[in-house]
């Protein structure tokens, strides 16, 4: 016993195992972020503020996280009552329901944009009749929420599925013993039990859409002020050869997106103070 | 408040856990439903509650058919063998959800649900631990905020399900005991499920046996115990030595035990099984009774030395608990002969497979 063993874990092999993990992040993650922001440090101080902050790219940053915002929002009201459908009733088809919530993730985004856009367009399927009551999808910022809405689905019913098969039937029982109704056994019982899975999954959701970027520029529209997301304008940069820029750009894409994600954690650990 | 079943069956995916079931368990007593698992008592349970709609049959509140009536609706306290308690919500709010989720009419004012709640806490003496979440709670704590929970909404009948069976023999002891004073307090209409027949005999006013979702006796602890009406019962209550004989005039067979006391349907020559409730051991034979055995087992168990007999002629060995000092005195070894005196033989008749 070295003069420096405090309490070990019964569990061997944390040094190799902590070694390997930060090893392997920086490899897959912090080299390349870093990269990004050595590249943007060659702007001087004032032309990065110039490059984050003109209008066009302001706009689109409010087009991307105001879009991804609200995509999973929804995703999170509508995914809950997916998840809640396919692990609390059985219907025929179920599997088949179950299986078609995984199809954003296989398909190719392109694929699903180039879908997206014929559907809404003012000749598609169902743009046509949109258009009748004025809606307007494709080439606006709501087609832009609803290819994000489309790619981000699958996180919110996969992270809260698990969770909903887990509750004890015995909760709810015990909560109608005790006089409370439907609606008040789902708000005051279930609804707190799922809300940490429903966070999470709406975390990964809004990050999703926030780095999406195929589907996206096909059923966009892509005007500049209006319907542009903020990878599209990094590309648009690139391929002016602006790669301080495009990266200047990123860096400040990046940073938003690691606050939002760390006060949504933060938020998660509230919502599971209970479980210590 | 009096239940009464009547005839009530249920079955799940064609298995019938209930087969026609009634009882009646009159207002103020502590019911105690024993059975091992699969013997449908806790399905029982849950159709008095309400959680579970038997296929026939009707069930009744102070003399009212409930059959239907939603769960809600029948003031029923439900106390779960895993608590079930809401681990989002401190023990104090898990106590007041009954009254928070009152009708805005009928819910008390927020001072009034606090101080309900402190006097529950007060009663399960856990005021200190009024802000902690289930999951800082022991066993014995969880279960006991269980119940404060379910006594909160002053419920008619409060229902058991193996309150204690998930928690360690000396914390269920002192439960056990607590459950009984409080119902000495409280009067409350109370069934309690449990598979443990001392837990039955010592806290029940009442003993339902059931076996294979049908009854089998019912009565005082004491009844049950002194007079076991079925070879389940006798078999299932406590230790029981089983002998099986064919009994003729009273008596087993030459070299077998003789029998006293026994039924007069016995005397028949018929297969029946027989039972040592409580057996001296003596080195002589002190009376004409006494039968030679051999000591086979000895195993001191705390005050007790548990001893293992075999007799000539018997299959089944005798297995029996002294006290310490009784074990010492006779000085038994391993091999000893001993002569083994019943002071109490039941016999039990019926379609006994031997």
């Amino acid at each position: 016993m070295g003069v420096t063993s405090g309490r070990r874990s019964v569990l061997p092999g944390f040094g190799p195992t902590l070694g390997f993990t930060v090893f392997y992040l920086s490899l897959v993650v912090l080299i390349p972020l870093s990269a990004l922001f050595l590249k943007s440090a060659s702007l001087t101080w004032s032309e990065l503020v110039a490059a984050v902050t003109s209008p066009r790219v302001v706009a689109s940053y409010r087009v991307t996280f105001g879009c991804a915002l609200l995509a999973a929002m929804v995703n999170g009201v509508c995914g809950v009552l997916v998840a809640w459908v396919l692990v609390r009733y059985r219907f025929p088809g179920r599997k088949v329901v179950d299986a078609l919530v995984d199809l954003p993730f296989a398909l190719p985004t392109a694929v699903a944009g180039i879908t997206l856009s014929s559907i809404y367009a003012s000749n598609g399927c169902l743009g046509r009749h949109l258009e009748r009551w004025g809606i307007e999808v494709a080439f606006k910022p709501l087609g832009i929420m609803v290819a994000m809405v489309f790619i981000g689905l699958p996180f919110v019913v996969r992270t809260v599925q698990p969770v909903l098969e887990d509750l004890d039937q015995e909760l709810e029982e015990a909560a109608c013993c005790l006089g409370a109704g439907r609606f008040d056994t789902f708000r005051r019982v279930l609804l707190p039990l799922i809300l940490p899975a429903t966070i999470t999954g709406f975390a990964l959701a809004f990050a999703r859409a926030v780095g999406e970027y195929g589907s996206i520029i096909f059923i966009a529209g892509n005007m500049p002020m209006v319907s542009e997301i903020t990878p599209l304008l990094i590309v648009t940069k690139l391929e002016q050869y602006d790669y301080a820029g495009a990266t200047a750009i990123a860096t400040v894409m990046l940073a938003v997106s690691f606050l939002l994600l760390l006060s949504i954690n933060l938020l998660q650990r509230w919502s599971r103070r209970f479980s210590s | 408040m009096s239940i009464a079943i009547e005839k009530v069956w249920k079955s799940f995916g064609g298995v019938p856990a209930v087969k026609g079931v009634s009882l009646p368990v009159p207002s103020g007593e502590l019911v105690a439903l024993l059975g091992p698992s699969g013997s449908g008592k806790t399905t029982l349970l849950r159709v008095i509650a309400g959680l579970e709609r038997p296929d026939s049959g009707r069930v009744f509140f102070d003399g009212e058919e409930a059959t239907f009536r939603a769960v809600r609706e029948r003031k029923v306290g439900f106390v779960f063998q895993h608590y079930a308690l809401f681990r989002h919500l401190t023990v104090f709010d898990n106590i007041a959800f009954g009254l928070a989720v009152k009708p805005r009419k009928v819910r008390p004012g927020k001072r009034e649900i606090a101080e309900k709640v402190n006097a529950l806490l007060k009663l399960i003496q856990l005021e200190q631990m009024a802000d902690r979440y289930p999951a800082q709670l022991s066993g014995g704590q969880r279960q006991r905020v269980a119940l404060a929970r379910a006594l909160a909404v002053e419920p008619r009948v409060l229902l058991l399900d193996e309150p204690f069976g998930a928690l360690d023999a000396r914390v269920r002891q002192e439960l056990r005991r607590w459950l009984r004073r409080l119902h000495d307090d409280l009067k409350i209409t109370s069934v309690f499920v449990t598979h443990d027949q001392e837990e039955a005999l010592e806290v029940a006013d009442r003993i339902v046996v059931m076996n294979e979702g049908e009854i089998e006796q019912e009565g005082t602890p004491l009844e049950v115990y002194d007079h076991p009406a079925t070879p389940f019962v006798f078999d299932f209550l406590g230790k029981v030595n089983l002998f099986r004989g064919r009994a003729s005039h009273g008596r087993f067979p030459a070299g077998e035990p003789p029998v006293p006391g026994l039924l007069p349907s016995l005397k028949l020559p018929k297969l029946c099984p027989a039972s040592f409730r409580d057996v001296d051991i003596e080195h002589q034979p002190v009376d004409d009774r006494a039968v030679p055995a051999k000591v086979s087992f000895l195993l001191p168990v705390g005050p007790l030395v548990r001893v293992e007999l075999v007799f000539d002629g018997f299959d089944s060995s005798l297995e029996l608990d002294l006290p310490r000092d009784t074990a010492d005195r006779l000085a038994l070894r391993v091999g000893d002969v001993v002569f083994a005196l019943p002071k109490q033989v039941e016999s039990v008749t019926g379609d006994y497979q031997i």
